[in-house]
């Protein structure tokens, strides 16, 4: 059962059948292969899996972020840009602090490469600074998206690792800005050696003072919804469910309203294109329930952990070794099919190391992260190159760069698991 | 082959004006729970519930959408790597285990259909069969999209990718 159920999922997974249906196909299978309880419980299973108020979140936040892409985003770089014009980098650093801030309104690392990078990446590029590097470090900020609160992979974390959504929002926060901060400062360090930006940069010199008065101000009304969001849940007020959804309706009433640049016609496809990018995601969540609940009752869940503990009792190398694999997967497997794939073989082994299931849940979205700028699948900056116009060879070597600085940022989140456990502790 | 697309992409118009109007509703109502609770101090259970189960239908129904579109997340680096020819008869014979599997997942409904119809949900009363009609319906149109799908890829036949536009997360 246990052979059938890793053989096929393997098989079907490289054949390119699609996540949610190879889960759902090897589950059944090593369901009927064992026989001991009937194939209708997959069934059930996948219905219970996705019957939950708290994972409403999901695309509540993923039709947030859509819409917050008319309008909101351009005024809130408008105001980035403006914070950072006087440094030589300071486009870099605008180009990685904007996706940490509109990672506070979206819960994706690919809508925010996608939202960020098609506003800045072009006049990074038009400075000076080379394609490829531009691509590089775009993609790896985009990833901030993903860690910053709201997050969607963090919802999915909490729904299989059974802790609180609103847990893992605050922790992600303090990881999140020390992985911006090591960008910026890797940005900095590439400018000062390579000298690549000639001439003024301050764009905004000409400017009149009713000019930049008038990009703070209208910065002000977006800038609310992330308030809104991280105030409301972190304060306990709201849960992660009733924020997305004051988020979505704030949001629409910003595009709808007061912009003006959301038509009826557009309205119907950002709802139907939401509905399919979370649908691709629920449908994996929904699969996923009923493959738990076979590895977990069939005892496979605690035979892998016996297994590494067999080979293993140091920690280090245990969650080396679980880190490594994660960085390894994700080069090739979409992150969020990930999280629910590995959280309940690993979470196990690394409790009973006293590990906290936060702090792990945090270092493997920052793992998963640096996945995510890797070839072959390399979601975040397949979408930066797309921006940039170049193919994703060009990128090399600089996104090696960036890796292996999102890498210190895993390292950092390992050793320091502080870092995710103050706030939520604090708050 | 074109007139047969075009007949299908009429139901998936029918979809997505379902999969709009439902998330709409999920939006709505959880946002008017939320109000209720915080300003009139009261909950009405059966609107989370309602909108828990419009998820539920979201997500398959959405599914189906997706299969159109070819949106559904898959590992496609190593396929893509075969002759454009063999990498057609895969995709086709991909589809055909995804249409067995999804006829398998429909039948498997169907007793559970049965059992639950007498079964009332808490909050809004409604038989609790209605969360397995949406993998029993969604499954069978899956297979029926996939089974046109697999018979344009067999062909050679290329559906435009119209609309296929909205961001992967």
């Amino acid at each position: 059962m246990i052979l059938t159920l890793f053989i096929v999922l393997a098989v079907t997974l490289l054949m390119g059948i699609p996540v949610g249906f190879s889960i759902g196909i090897s589950t059944m299978l090593a369901v009927a292969v064992g026989g001991s309880v009937p194939v209708v419980i997959v069934t059930q299973k996948m219905v219970d899996g996705i019957n939950s108020f708290p994972l409403m979140a999901l695309p509540l936040f993923v039709l947030s972020g859509v819409i917050m892409a008319y309008g909101s985003t351009p005024r809130i770089m408008a105001l980035v840009n403006l914070l950072l014009r006087k440094k030589r980098w300071g486009l870099g650093s605008a180009d990685i602090y904007g996706c940490a801030a509109f990672g506070t309104i979206s819960g994706s690392g690919v809508a925010t490469t996608a939202a960020i990078g098609s506003v800045i990446a072009p006049e990074m590029v038009k400075q000076g600074y080379p394609k490829g590097y531009v691509a590089s470090l775009t993609g790896g900020a985009g990833t901030l998206g993903a860690i910053i609160p709201p997050s969607i992979g963090f919802v999915v974390y909490a729904q299989v690792a059974n802790v609180s959504i609103s847990d893992m929002f605050m922790a992600g926060i303090i990881p999140g800005i020390v992985t911006a901060i090591l960008l910026a400062t890797m940005n900095k360090f590439f400018v000062k050696k390579y000298d690549w930006i000639k001439g003024n940069t301050d764009y905004y010199d000409k400017m009149t003072f009713a000019t930049k008065r008038k990009i703070v101000l209208d910065a002000i009304l977006p800038l609310l919804m992330p308030i809104f969001i991280l105030g409301g849940v972190l304060s306990g007020i709201v849960t992660p469910t009733e924020a997305a959804t004051v988020a979505t309706v704030y949001a629409l009433i910003l595009a709808a309203l007061i912009y003006k640049e959301l038509s009826l016609k557009k309205l119907f496809k950002v709802f139907v294109d939401s509905v399919i990018s979370s649908a691709a995601v629920l449908i994996i969540i929904s699969a996923a329930a009923p493959f738990a609940w076979v590895m977990t009752s069939q005892g496979i869940t605690s035979a892998i952990a016996s297994w590494v503990l067999s080979l293993s009792h140091s920690i280090v190398i245990v969650y080396g070794a679980i880190l490594v694999i994660n960085l390894i997967l994700g080069t090739f497997m979409e992150t969020l099919a990930l999280i629910l794939i590995t959280t309940p073989m690993f979470l196990p082994i690394l409790v009973s190391f006293g590990v906290d299931p936060v702090a792990f849940g945090i270092t493997q979205a920052l793992a998963l992260g640096v996945g995510a700028v890797t070839p072959p699948l390399a979601v975040t900056l397949f979408t930066a190159c797309k921006i940039v116009k170049i193919r994703v060879d060009e990128t090399f070597p600089w996104v090696i760069y960036v890796c292996i600085v999102m890498f210190v940022g895993v390292l950092l989140s390992a050793i320091f698991p502080i870092m995710s456990t103050f706030l939520p502790s604090i708050l | 082959m074109k007139y047969l697309l075009k007949y299908a992409d009429y139901l998936i118009k029918v979809i997505e004006v379902v999969c709009f109007a439902l998330m709409a509703f999920m939006t709505l109502a959880t946002f008017a729970q939320a109000v209720n609770r915080y300003i009139f101090n009261s909950s009405f259970f059966w609107a989370e519930e309602a909108a828990i189960m419009s998820m539920i239908y979201i997500t398959f129904l959405g599914a189906t959408l997706a299969i159109r579109r070819d949106s559904h997340t898959r590992i496609d680096f190593l396929i893509n790597k075969l002759p454009a020819k063999i990498k057609r008869y895969v995709d086709a014979l991909n589809n055909v285990i995804c249409a067995i599997f999804m006829g398998f997942l429909a039948k498997s409904a169907l007793p559970i259909i049965s059992v639950t119809s007498n079964q009332k949900t808490i909050g809004m009363g409604a038989p609790r069969s209605m969360y397995y009609y949406a993998i029993l319906i969604s499954s069978i149109l899956m297979v029926v999209y996939l089974l046109i799908l697999t018979i344009f890829k067999i062909v050679g036949y290329e559906p435009d990718k119209a609309n296929n536009e909205e961001l992967a997360i």
